[in-house]
């Protein structure tokens, strides 16, 4: 399968089920995106599960910025383009993936907020 | 009090991270993942048997792991992510209600505590060795 295809599809998931353990479950975001870190690690390789981690963090956002399911799949699509253009920028440096994941939450807030 | 405890907290969970990734040779994800797990749980317990504000101290080990997800070419031993985790927490507590509920707020902290140690340690290293750059000057000059 292609890669990049590949990219999406964990990006997506990986936001869905941080959302769903943060927000449907009830769990803390702290503990969804540990869950799904640990998840990721054990279930992908090492480069998937890193994409896995970064679009975690996306899902640890609060029903002001993912208010529904469309705004994660949204989202998902955002953070994972993200990643894709960006696999060089800040690398090595602690919080990168954090920071992917802020650019990509406040772009889906505008974005959302445009459309809807 | 509880700045103490989440300066400790922090250093606890940075220096875990960055043991699990670079020591243990696991990968950076690896490392902050199982930090924030483990910390995600002991918080939240901790919480449910009555300690208010427990969940703080998670959020303070999570952003400490995020930073711990550093490459060893820029923070190079555990004694260096000592500072980058007490920065980390610091600039946490100061800026705990900017962007509140936007994912990637404390990897942003994280990312911004990394920049500053690598900012001050060039400063440092700079500032080190500005009398052996005058004295390498002088002896260039008197070469000529």
């Amino acid at each position: 399968m292609n890669k990049k295809i590949l990219v999406f599809i964990c990006s997506i998931v990986s936001v869905y089920l941080t959302w769903l353990i943060n927000h449907v479950f009830g769990f803390s975001p702290i503990l969804a995106n540990g869950i799904v870190g640990v998840l990721a690690i054990l279930v992908l390789e090492k480069k998937y599960a890193g994409i896995a981690y970064t679009s975690s963090f996306v899902g640890m956002s609060s029903m002001a910025v993912l208010p529904d399911i469309y705004s994660v799949l949204i989202s998902g699509v955002i953070v994972a383009t993200v990643i894709c253009i960006t696999p060089t920028v800040y690398r090595g440096i602690g919080g990168k993936g954090g920071t992917t994941a802020a650019i990509s939450s406040v772009a889906t807030k505008v974005f959302y907020s445009l459309i809807g | 009090m509880n700045y103490i405890i989440s300066i400790l907290v922090g250093i606890l969970s940075g220096i875990s991270a960055y043991y699990i990734s670079h020591k243990m040779e696991k990968g950076p994800v690896h490392g902050s993942a199982v930090v924030t797990f483990v910390s995600g749980i002991i918080f939240t317990l901790l919480e449910n048997y009555g300690i208010s504000g427990a969940l703080d101290f998670a959020v303070v080990a999570a952003t400490s792991g995020y930073a711990g997800m550093v490459g060893n070419n820029y923070v190079k031993n555990l004694k260096q992510m000592v500072f980058v985790s007490i920065i980390a927490s610091t600039l946490l507590m100061i800026s705990s209600t900017m962007f509140s509920g936007v994912g990637g707020r404390l990897g942003v902290i994280a990312a911004v505590s990394c920049f500053a140690f690598i900012g001050l340690k060039r400063v440092s290293n700079y500032k080190l060795c500005l009398p052996l750059k005058k004295q390498l000057l002088k002896s260039e000059d008197s070469l000529y």
